[in-house]
């Protein structure tokens, strides 16, 4: 180990194992069926109103954890690497049932096991450090590997609803939770304008909102009568899960000014943008101007399909499409601050500990290629099992703040 | 010295022996029944019974939208708001798998109501009888079968091929008929049209046999089914299923033979002397079964019917469906004296019904059955199977109508033939229970098409569209269950 002091001049390595309990998210009393209240006609009622499961366990994670500290050269440079697993056992999700089943609420079930798996690592530099200059940078970077690995016998999957609208998620063996679960399409036919839709035979049909006498409104390629395509014919379709991301934040000092800037990112998960649907339905609303490029003749090629009034199924309104999934790869600036601070020679005239003047701005800046407002929105909160869901979700607020902090 | 530790010992085993009582492991919690004791008194078990009345009235169903559908499958009614979650999809005749509010939410708010109706006669078979003793228990069983019958006939009316289709061969719905409480595998396939009404029936009969005669109140005549439910809404039933005989032997049980036509046992119903009392005195004998509403009971959002029905001017309503010009308020037999003209209103440029005339939260009485109904499904009945001009049958019909319009009456020689009969019967129904949620089903049950409306075309009874599709959740989530 003598060697090793004359290029470190910090190193630890470091390990953990531990095994946790999770009921994170269970409501109250949610082993068991209970009953609620209310009034019929001025009297009593008792309802059954959730739907518990008494075999309710607990849910628990093997944690390893293993990592290497170092720094080099006086620490100017020093960082992290750190490998993790996390086993989950007795998965607890709630598992949809068919509505005609009658319950009232899904059942909150140990359906399987899953695992995160990866890499952190971390840096953090001090690139230049001078008397009247300084700058300072860290960086972090994860990528995670998510995988479920069991379902209960007898469950393929579980399908997860987007605030009761619709169903653009599924969590299937093999796979990370929530998958996109769309059904596919391929294109508008250039001769008639159709929406081209891909069944779960695989077989194309083409849809028309009304269908002219003697045609029909779900057709094959010949003409003939298809059945309807709906969310059943949805495919498990793209990952919802980053595959890595991370931070990169610096700051500049220069005399009295400082300069901070903290980007974000994060990479190779797809976002369902439900709100595109809305915005080219055919309905008369707020619509989006992608209607100008319409189909309107034979032999135009377009992506949006011949309009008709109050046609919500061609472009995805209805049930949910993969046009509407796009990559949710970004990178953000996520803060910049500028603050100037006087010297201590000026505030301790003014009887004063210390006097900063700043301007932040958050979120001012982001790179990406999605389409919609901002990649970095779910609808359904930090649910796991149906995140990358963005329908008529709010970006997050771009914001700048100019403030003064005196210290007395 | 040694006894001391032992008595020790023994005392500490003891508080370990009451830290590990079993109870505290299984707590029944004190602010919420648990299922163990739902069926413990007959308040609670009372209580199960008007909660699955409360089920079938909520949102989605009997309470307003399973009318409302119905309504404006028909071809009175024009759509002024193209909205979705107002039934704009319904009416044109495109509702798709995941329709919301209409495909998604009749299919689980029915069958959540008949799950609440296989609970409940699970839990009586093992306590609740015991709790009420036999009698009781048999009635109650008999309205959650009741209740359970209006579930599969509601959705039968909407998401399966009418009965008349292969006499009733074609998929209907899965047939639910145990108590769902926990986790299982619920893949079901859907039985025939025909086997679903022969379940509909038995629970239907059941309850005649077992329903009390009649209630302490008018209130709960009204909002609970009684023997004479059961009957008017068998007639209902055989006549979606074309069965005119047995309409008519149903019928029979509570119309008399000849006119004053009132119910001679159980709830004695009958017509009132004026149409308009109904929409304001919602239990009077005429009203068979409504679903109430109260200030502190509402439809809720965007359920309602005077809502849906009402202008602004006249309620406070959202005018999402004003009365088509060319719909029945265009039949010239339907005279200008007629009392029932009092309830189209014009408001602006167009003309709105307003049987519902209650302003937010709009919570007039939502009508399920009226007793004029088994008096023309009667009529219609006898028509139909003797394919006669039945003196009957024009009495009965001339009872719906001169009600309304004592000078407007017919003689059996007003119609050339039992087909002229019928279809006058039939216009009689469209005029009486405009806005009741009669329309669509007639249609269907006679194989009649979906008429055409302004910018939408007929629909064929051999077309796609003329009956719903599955619901789309139904279809992921139960493997068994195939589309239409």
């Amino acid at each position: 180990m003598r060697g090793l002091d004359k290029i470190f001049s910090s190193l630890r390595l470091r390990g953990s194992y531990g095994k946790v309990g999770n009921i994170d998210g269970l409501g109250q009393y949610a082993s068991l069926s209970t009953f609620g209240s209310g009034l019929y006609g001025g009297n009593g009622t008792f309802v059954f109103n959730q739907a518990g499961n008494p075999n309710l366990g607990w849910e628990t994670s093997a944690k390893t954890d293993i990592g290497l500290n170092f720094g080099i050269l006086d620490d100017r440079i020093s960082g992290e690497v750190t490998y993790y697993k996390n086993n989950v056992d007795g998965l607890i999700l709630y598992v949809p049932s068919p509505p005609s089943a009658g319950l009232p609420t899904t059942i909150p079930t140990n359906i399987g096991s899953m695992y995160n798996r990866g890499v952190e690592i971390a840096l953090n530099l001090v690139p230049i450090q001078k008397k009247d200059f300084s700058w300072n940078a860290n960086f972090n970077i994860t990528f995670n590997k998510n995988e479920v690995t069991a379902l209960a016998p007898g469950v393929d999957n579980i399908i997860t609803a987007t605030g009761g609208l619709e169903s653009p998620s599924i969590t299937v063996v093999g796979k990370p939770l929530g998958m996109l679960f769309v059904t596919r399409t391929n294109g508008v036919d250039p001769e008639t304008g159709r929406r081209i839709f891909i069944n779960k035979n695989g077989d194309e049909v083409y849809y028309q909102h009304v269908a002219p006498t003697g045609r029909f409104r779900y057709e094959y390629a010949d003409g003939t009568v298809a059945p309807t395509v709906s969310s059943a014919d949805a495919e498990v379709y793209k990952n919802t899960n980053p595959k890595y991301y991370g931070g990169f934040d610096n700051t500049f000092r220069y005399k009295n000014f400082s300069l901070n800037a903290l980007f974000t990112f994060q990479g190779g998960n797809y976002t369902y943008w439900g709100s595109y649907a809305g915005l080219r339905d055919q309905r008369f609303w707020n619509n989006s101007t992608d209607v100008l490029r319409a189909w309107t003749k034979s032999g135009d090629q377009t992506d949006m399909p011949k309009s008709y009034f109050g046609d919500n199924v061609s472009n995805g309104s209805s049930f949910p499409l993969d046009i509407n999934v796009f990559k949710g790869d970004f990178i953000k600036l996520r803060t910049l601050t500028l603050a100037y601070s006087l010297p201590g020679t000026v505030t301790s005239k003014a009887k004063i500990n210390s006097f900063r003047f700043y301007v932040t701005g958050n979120n001012l800046w982001i790179g990406t290629k999605y389409p919609g407002p901002d990649p970095e929105v779910s609808s359904n909160g930090t649910s796991n099992t149906n995140q990358g869901i963005d329908r008529n979700t709010v970006g997050n607020a771009r914001g700048v703040i100019v403030g003064i902090n005196v210290g007395f | 010295m040694k006894t001391r530790i032992v008595l020790l010992a023994i005392a500490a085993g003891a508080i370990q022996l009451a830290g590990c009582k079993k109870d505290d492991l299984e707590p029944v919690p004190t602010n919420v029944v648990a299922d163990v004791s739902a069926f413990d008194s007959e308040s609670r078990i009372l209580g199960q019974v008007n909660g699955l009345y409360a089920t079938i009235k909520n949102a989605g169903l009997y309470g307003g939208r399973y009318q409302i559908f119905n309504d404006i499958r028909g071809g009175d009614f024009q759509n002024d708001r193209t909205n979705v979650v107002t039934g704009f999809d319904v009416w044109n005749y495109t509702p798709g798998n995941s329709s919301g509010n209409s495909v998604l939410a009749v299919w689980s708010r029915a069958y959540y109501a008949i799950n609440l109706a296989n609970v409940f006669l699970a839990g009586m078979d093992a306590k609740g009888a015991a709790v009420v003793g036999d009698e009781k228990a048999n009635q109650f069983r008999g309205e959650a079968r009741f209740v359970r019958a209006m579930c599969y006939y509601a959705m039968l009316q909407l998401y399966a091929r009418p009965y008349w289709d292969g006499s009733g061969s074609k998929p209907g719905l899965p047939l639910r008929l145990t108590a769902n409480t926990g986790p299982s595998d619920y893949n079901l396939a859907r039985a025939t049209v025909a086997e679903v009404y022969t379940q509909i029936l038995e629970d239907l009969n059941f309850a005649e046999a077992n329903l009390p005669a009649n209630y302490a109140t008018n209130a709960l005549n009204t909002t609970r089914a009684h023997t004479n439910t059961a009957i008017a809404i068998k007639a209902r039933v055989y006549l979606s299923m074309g069965r005119y005989p047995d309409v008519i032997t149903e019928a029979n049980k509570i119309v008399p033979a000849s006119a004053p036509f009132t119910a001679s046992t159980g709830v004695a119903h009958a017509l009132q002397a004026s149409v308009a009392t109904i929409y304001t005195n919602y239990s009077t004998t005429e009203s068979i079964l409504s679903m109430p509403f109260s200030d502190v009971e509402t439809p809720g959002t965007q359920n309602q019917l005077g809502y849906y029905y009402g202008s602004s001017a006249m309620n406070g309503g959202n005018g999402e469906y004003s009365l088509l010009s060319t719909g029945i308020i265009a039949n010239t037999d339907w005279a200008e004296t007629d009392a029932r003209r009092a309830f189209i209103v014009t408001s602006g440029t167009k003309k709105y019904l307003n049987k519902y005339p209650k302003s937010a939260p709009f919570t007039d009485w939502a009508p399920v059955i009226r007793y004029p109904e088994v008096l023309l499904s009667l009529a219609e009945a006898i028509t139909r199977s003797s394919n006669t001009v039945d003196d009957r049958a024009v009495a009965l019909l001339n009872a719906v109508r001169q009600r309304s319009d004592a000078s407007a009456g017919f003689t059996s020689g007003d119609f050339a033939s039992a087909d002229e009969l019928a279809a006058a019967i039939m216009t009689e129904r469209r005029i009486e229970f405009l806005g009741e949620g009669l329309a669509g089903a007639d249609l269907t049950r006679l194989g009649l098409p979906l008429p055409a409306k302004p910018g939408i075309t007929a629909v064929a009874a051999t077309q796609q569209e003329y009956i719903w599709p599955i619901s789309s959740t139904e279809l992921l989530l139960n493997e068994l269950c195939v589309d239409n």
